[in-house]
C-alpha cells in the first residue's frame, strides 16, 4: 500500500537534493517547471533580519520607521519607563521586586556568565567513600551534649539590647578609635558611649604532655606572664576547654614564630608575610615601625583619663595585674574585684585562699562514733508497679468534690458557696455555651440554705413584682373589646386565653397569677407577659396606634365599628404603609385591617390585553378606545357597576349632588351613563375618582346647552326669533 | 365534596437528580407527568406514577424521559403550560427559559434580571405572559407571544427577594411573597396591589381555587389562611409544638424555601418541611380544622422537602426531597 506523499514534502526532499550546499540563508527553489514557487524567494527590500527569537531587531534608521529603538532598547513606546516605579496609591507597602544581577545584564553578559560557570560535581560526589559531609560523622557525640545556634543565654543578651561582639556590662563612655590613626590624632576630645569591650573568654589548657604541673618550660623565656593569649582566629573550645587561661585586656602581641628562627631564613623562602621583614636580621630590637604607635607611652604622657565609664565606679578602667603582683601586694591586700569595688567585708578574694590554710582541724567533719548506725534503712522491698496509681488517676476515680475533701483534710468550710452549688444544670450548660468554657465546676441545683429560703409569701410577691404593670384602665378597655371578638393570637387558642386572663389580672378582675405555659420556666412566662403587655398597649381601642388605623365611617353604626366584619364595608382605608405597627402587629398575629394596605398600582396595557380584562381606570386610556364604548367587549363580564363611572371625565360637583340636581331638574335619574343608582349607595369604589387629563373636551363648554328661556333672559333679543 | 382519605402511600422514587430539588410540577389536565428542577442545573421530565404501579412495592426510577438540561446554575422553579406544550423554567443564572416539550429545546430566553430567579409562573390567556420573582425584588411579565427580550412590565414593590408567585387567573391576580415578610396581590382588573404584612419571609403563596383566600408560609414556622377581602387570618397550620398524628415530627420552616399547596380541592394544605433529627417529613393539614391529618416521613437522612405538588387528576402528590430524589404518594 502506497501511501501517498504530501506535496510539501515532495517539495521539501527535491529542494534538498536540488541545493545540497546551501547553509546559510533560504534556498531558492529548484529551478523546476513542475515545481510551484512556493514564495520562498524574497527580493532584498523584501527581507527582514530576525534574530534567533524570530523578533525584529531592526528598525527605525533602517527602515525608516518611527518606533526606532523602542523594541530593542527603551522600555516602552513612550520612552523610558522606570521599571521600579510602582504606584503607592495601587500597591502600597509592597515590597519592591527583587532584582538579579541578570536583569541588568544584556545578552554579551550573560553569554559570559554562562561561559564563566564551571560542571563539576559536588564535593560530596567526588570521592568515593568520602565521609566529610556525612554529618553524623563529623559531629558525632559532641552534636549530642553541645547545643547548636543560640544558647539561651545569648538569646536573652540579645533581647537585652546586647550584640555579638560587644561586651557585657554598662556602656562606657570613650574616645572613638575608627582606626588607628583617628586615635592617635583623637585630640577632639569628644568621648561617647560605647558598648564595652569584650572581655576574652577564660580558657583551660588541657595538659597534653607529660611535664610537671606549673612548669612552663621555654614559654617562661618568653615572659613571666604564664597566661597565654590564645592565637587569633582559634576558637577556644567551649566544652573541652582548650587551654587555661586568662586573657589581659592588653595582651602583648605573641612574638612572631619566625622571628625566633630567624637563621637561615632568606628572601627567597618567604612565607608570604607582608609583615616580616626577611631583611631584618639584625638585633632583635623591638621598635616601633609606625610612627607614633605606642598608645601606652601616649597614655602616660598624657594623665587625663580619657576612658571615662559611664558607670562612675568604674572611674578606674580594669587594669591587668599579674599574679605576682598581687601576690606582692600581700594576702589581705586591697585588691579589687572585677567590677573595681573591694571585696564585702570579711570577705577576700579567692586569689588570696591559697595563703590561708584550709587545712584546719576546725572545718573537719564531725567523727562518727564508733558503733552508731543509722536509723534509716533503705528498704529493700520493691513497689508493685502494677498497683501504681498516679495522682491524676486517683484524683479522677475519686467521688469526692472539693466540700467533701474538705471535710475529709478537716478543713475548715470556705465562707459561702460557689454560685455554682445553687445552679441548676441547665442555667450552668447556658453559661457553658455562652462562655465556651467546659470546665465549670457541676451544678448542684441546691435549695438556698435553711434561713434563707424565701417564704412561701415572698416568693408569690416576687412573681408578682415579675407581672408587668399594665394601666387598669387600658386592661379594661382591652377587654371590654377582647368580648367583641377583636383579639390577637388567632392562631393560637391558648395564647389567646392567657392573654385574656393576663388582662383579667391587670384589670384587677382576677387575683390569681396569669397563667403560665406548662413546663415553661419563669423567665419564658415572663417574656409572654411582657409581650401580652406590649399587644395591649398598641390595641388599646381608639387611643392607641390602632386608632389612626380607623376611620369611622358615616354610614356604618359605630357599634359595629370595633368588628373586623366592617372593614368590609367599603371604608375607603388611607393607604397605609407597611411600617412598623403592621409589623407589630402581624407578629402579635393580629392579621386584618391593620396588616393589609391597598396601593394601586398600573398594569400595562400590554398587560391588560394579555390578560384579556379591560385596563383599570388608572390606567391612561388609549386615544381610540373611548370611555363606556365598549360595553359589548370580552371584558365587560369582570366590570363591575362602578368603573364605568370612574372612568368618565372629570366630575366638578360630586356625582351625588349632581344626581340630586338632575333628579331635581329633569324629575329622574338618568342612567345612561352606566351609573348605576345602587352603586351610589356603596362607596365600595370611593378610591377617588381618577383625574384623567382629555384636553380636548372641555366641561365648561360641553355642557348641557341652558334652556332658551335662559339665553331670552340673557340676551333679551327679538331678533332670533325671527 | 366527599372527604377522602389523603393519600400517604410511597407509590414511586425518582433518583434522577444529583442535586437537591427545587421545583416539582405536574403537567397540567391529569398529571401523568412529573417536571422537577433541582439543583445539578437540569430539569427531568418523568413519569409520575410508573406504568407497572399495582404491585405494593415502591417503585424507583433513574433515568428520566427527557432532560432539559440549558441552565447554567440551579434550577430554581418551574411552571407547566395549560396545553402541557411549554414549560417555563428559572433558576440561579438569571434567565429565564420557555421551553418546547416535545423537542427539549429552548423557545425563548429572557435575561432581564439582575439576580437569581426564584419563582416563575404562566398567566394571561393563553399562557401568553410568563412572570418571574427574582432576588433583585422584582416581578418581571414577559410576553410569550411577542419576540420582544423586554419585560411587558415590571413590578418593583417588592423590598426583598420575591421568592414566590401563584397566579389565579380566576381574579387576574398575581399574588407574590416576598423575603421583606410581606404577601402582595397584584389585581390587574382593577389596578390595586394588596399587602398583606406577615412580618416573617414569605416562602410561598397559593391562592385558593376560588380565589379568595391565600396561602402564605413564612419562615416563622407557620402556613396562614388570609382572607383576601380582608386580610384577615382564616386558618394557621403549622406551630404545633408536640401535637399532631405522628409526635416524632413537627412542621418546621425557619431557612429554607419550603413551599406549600392545596390538595384535595383546596380541602387539605400540603407543604414541605425542614427536616428535625429524624429527617424530614411532608405535612398535610385539614384546611377547615387546622389540625394535622398525615406527617409523611420522606426519610431519615432527608434534611428537608422542600417542595411539593399536588396532582388533583390523579389524586397523588410529589415531594422533592433535598437528597436529590422526587417521591411519589398515591
Amino acid at each position: 500500500m502506497a501511501l501517498k506523499r504530501t506535496r510539501a514534502a515532495l517539495e521539501a526532499e527535491l529542494q534538498a537534493e536540488q541545493s545540497p550546499y546551501a547553509f546559510y540563508g533560504t534556498p531558492l527553489p529548484p529551478l523546476d517547471e513542475g515545481v510551484r514557487d512556493d514564495g520562498s524567494f524574497v527580493p532584498i527590500w523584501k527581507q527582514e533580519l530576525r534574530d534567533e527569537n524570530g523578533s525584529k531587531r531592526l528598525h527605525g534608521a533602517f527602515t525608516g520607521g518611527f518606533s526606532a529603538g523602542y523594541f530593542n532598547s527603551v522600555g516602552s513606546k513612550e520612552g523610558w519607563t522606570p521599571a521600579t516605579f510602582v504606584s503607592s496609591r495601587q500597591n502600597r507597602a509592597q515590597k519592591a521586586e527583587q532584582k538579579r544581577p541578570e536583569d541588568f545584564m544584556d545578552a554579551d553578559d550573560l553569554r559570559e556568565q554562562e561561559e564563566s560557570r564551571q560542571l563539576q560535581t559536588a564535593d560530596e560526589f567526588s570521592g568515593f567513600g568520602s565521609t566529610e559531609l556525612d554529618a553524623t560523622r563529623r559531629a558525632g557525640l559532641l552534636d549530642i551534649l553541645k547545643t547548636g545556634g543560640e544558647t539561651m543565654g545569648v538569646k536573652l543578651l540579645k533581647k537585652m539590647g546586647w550584640r555579638e561582639g560587644q561586651g557585657i556590662g554598662p556602656k562606657v563612655r570613650r574616645k572613638a578609635n575608627l582606626d588607628e590613626s583617628s586615635a592617635l590624632g583623637g585630640d577632639a576630645g569628644e568621648t561617647y558611649l560605647f558598648a564595652p569591650e569584650n572581655p576574652p573568654m577564660v580558657a583551660f589548657i588541657r595538659k597534653t604532655d607529660h611535664k610537671g604541673l606549673g612548669f612552663e618550660g621555654e614559654s617562661r623565656l618568653e615572659s613571666h606572664n604564664a597566661l597565654q593569649p590564645i592565637p587569633h582566629g582559634e576558637e577556644p573550645d567551649s566544652f573541652f576547654g582548650g587551654r587555661l587561661a586568662i586573657q589581659g585586656k592588653a595582651q602583648p602581641p605573641k612574638p612572631k614564630d619566625s622571628r625566633r628562627g630567624g637563621l637561615g631564613v632568606g628572601p627567597l623562602n618567604d612565607t608570604g608575610s607582608d609583615d616580616e621583614d626577611p631583611y631584618s636580621l639584625g638585633p632583635q630590637i623591638s621598635y616601633n615601625k609606625t610612627i607614633g604607635g605606642d598608645k601606652k607611652k601616649k597614655k602616660k604622657v598624657k594623665p587625663e583619663p580619657t576612658i571615662a565609664s559611664s558607670n562612675p565606679l568604674l572611674n578606674s578602667k580594669p587594669v591587668f595585674i599579674s599574679k605576682k603582683a598581687a601576690a606582692s601586694r600581700g594576702i589581705g591586700g586591697f585588691r579589687k574585684c572585677r567590677d573595681g569595688r573591694l571585696p564585702l567585708d570579711g570577705f577576700i578574694l579567692a586569689d588570696g585562699i591559697t595563703g590561708l590554710s584550709i587545712a584546719d582541724k576546725k572545718y573537719d567533719p564531725p567523727v562518727i562514733p564508733e558503733g552508731w548506725k543509722s536509723a534509716k534503712e533503705i528498704s529493700s522491698e520493691k513497689r508493685d508497679q502494677s498497683n501504681y496509681v498516679s495522682t491524676a488517676d486517683a484524683a479522677k476515680a475519686s467521688s469526692l468534690n472539693p466540700t467533701s475533701r474538705a471535710a475529709l483534710l478537716g478543713e475548715a468550710q470556705l465562707p459561702g458557696k460557689s454560685i455554682f452549688d445553687y445552679m441548676t444544670p441547665e442555667a450552668r450548660d447556658k453559661i457553658v455555651k455562652l462562655t465556651g468554657n467546659v470546665n465549670l465546676p457541676p451544678a448542684l441545683g441546691e435549695k438556698a440554705p435553711k434561713g434563707y429560703e424565701i417564704p412561701e409569701s415572698q416568693r408569690r410577691k416576687d412573681l408578682w413584682d415579675l407581672v408587668p404593670k399594665l394601666d387598669k384602665q387600658i386592661a379594661a378597655q382591652t377587654l371590654a373589646r377582647a368580648v367583641s371578638g377583636w383579639m390577637p393570637y388567632q392562631e393560637d387558642e391558648k395564647k389567646r386565653a392567657r392573654y385574656q386572663i393576663f388582662l383579667e389580672v391587670s384589670a384587677g378582675s382576677r387575683s390569681t397569677l396569669p397563667e403560665r405555659v406548662e413546663g415553661s420556666s419563669t423567665d419564658e412566662w415572663v417574656i409572654e407577659m411582657q409581650e401580652f403587655c406590649r399587644a395591649a398597649e398598641v390595641f388599646k381601642p381608639m387611643s392607641g396606634v390602632m386608632a389612626s388605623r380607623f376611620t369611622s365611617s358615616s354610614t356604618a353604626p359605630k357599634v359595629i365599628s370595633d368588628a373586623p366584619d366592617s372593614a368590609e364595608s367599603g371604608l375607603s382605608r388611607p393607604a397605609e404603609k407597611p411600617d412598623d405597627p403592621a409589623v407589630a402587629a402581624a407578629k402579635i398575629g393580629m392579621f386584618g385591617p391593620m396588616t393589609r394596605s391597598t396601593i394601586s398600582f398600573y398594569p400595562s396595557r400590554l398587560l391588560c390585553k394579555r390578560f384579556n380584562v379591560k385596563p383599570p381606570a388608572n390606567v391612561q386610556l388609549d386615544p381610540n378606545e373611548r370611555p363606556g364604548a365598549s360595553d359589548s367587549g370580552p371584558g365587560t363580564r369582570f366590570q363591575s357597576a362602578g368603573f364605568h363611572a370612574d372612568t368618565g371625565p372629570k366630575q366638578l360637583v360630586s356625582q351625588d349632588i349632581m344626581n340630586q340636581l338632575l333628579i331635581d331638574s329633569l324629575g329622574y335619574l338618568p342612567t345612561a351613563d352606566g351609573l348605576d343608582p345602587s352603586a351610589s349607595g356603596q362607596p365600595a369604589s370611593a378610591a377617588p375618582p381618577p383625574v384623567v387629563v382629555e384636553p380636548e373636551r372641555n366641561d365648561a363648554l360641553e355642557a348641557e346647552r341652558p334652556g332658551d328661556a335662559v339665553f331670552k333672559a340673557i340676551f333679551g333679543s327679538d331678533d332670533e326669533d325671527d | 365534596m366527599p372527604r377522602t382519605i389523603f393519600p400517604t402511600r410511597h407509590i414511586h422514587t425518582l433518583k434522577t437528580h444529583n442535586g437537591p430539588v427545587n421545583a416539582v410540577t405536574f403537567s397540567s389536565s391529569g398529571g401523568t407527568y412529573v417536571l422537577t428542577g433541582s439543583s445539578d442545573r437540569a430539569v427531568h421530565l418523568s413519569r409520575a406514577v410508573p406504568s407497572n404501579s399495582n404491585n405494593a412495592t415502591v417503585v424507583e426510577t433513574t433515568t428520566p424521559i427527557q432532560k432539559y438540561e440549558a441552565h447554567g446554575y440551579s434550577v430554581l422553579d418551574i411552571a407547566v403550560a395549560t396545553d402541557n406544550a411549554r414549560f417555563a423554567s428559572v433558576g440561579g443564572d438569571r434567565q429565564v427559559f420557555l421551553w418546547d416539550v416535545e423537542q427539549g429545546i429552548t423557545t425563548k430566553r429572557w435575561s432581564g434580571h439582575n439576580s437569581r430567579i426564584e419563582a416563575v409562573q404562566f398567566a394571561g390567556d393563553g399562557d401568553s405572559v410568563v412572570v418571574t420573582g427574582s432576588a433583585d425584588t422584582t416581578i418581571n411579565l414577559w410576553d410569550a407571544r411577542s419576540t420582544s427580550y423586554k419585560p411587558i412590565q415590571t413590578l418593583t414593590e417588592a423590598t426583598d427577594t420575591v421568592s414566590t408567585l401563584h397566579v389565579h387567573m380566576g381574579s387576574y391576580s398575581i399574588a407574590s411573597g416576598s423575603y421583606d415578610g410581606r404577601a402582595r396581590v397584584y389585581d390587574v382588573r382593577t389596578g390595586k396591589m394588596t399587602v398583606d404584612v406577615l412580618a416573617h419571609p414569605v416562602t410561598s403563596v397559593r391562592c385558593s381555587g376560588d380565589g379568595n383566600a391565600l396561602l402564605a408560609s413564612t419562615l416563622d414556622g407557620y402556613i396562614r389562611l388570609l382572607d383576601r377581602m380582608d386580610g384577615k387570618v382564616l386558618n394557621a397550620f403549622g406551630g404545633e409544638k408536640s401535637g399532631g398524628v405522628e409526635k416524632r415530627h413537627s412542621y418546621r420552616n425557619a431557612e429554607l424555601r419550603v413551599r406549600s399547596v392545596f390538595a384535595m380541592g383546596d380541602a387539605v394544605v400540603l407543604s414541605g418541611s425542614e427536616g428535625g433529627v429524624d429527617g424530614a417529613a411532608a405535612f398535610a393539614w385539614d384546611v377547615v380544622k387546622g389540625e394535622v391529618i398525615a406527617a409523611v416521613p420522606v426519610g431519615e437522612k432527608v434534611k428537608a422537602v422542600s417542595c411539593v405538588a399536588w396532582n388533583e387528576g390523579g389524586g397523588d402528590w410529589a415531594a422533592g426531597c433535598s437528597d436529590g430524589a422526587v417521591r411519589v404518594y398515591g
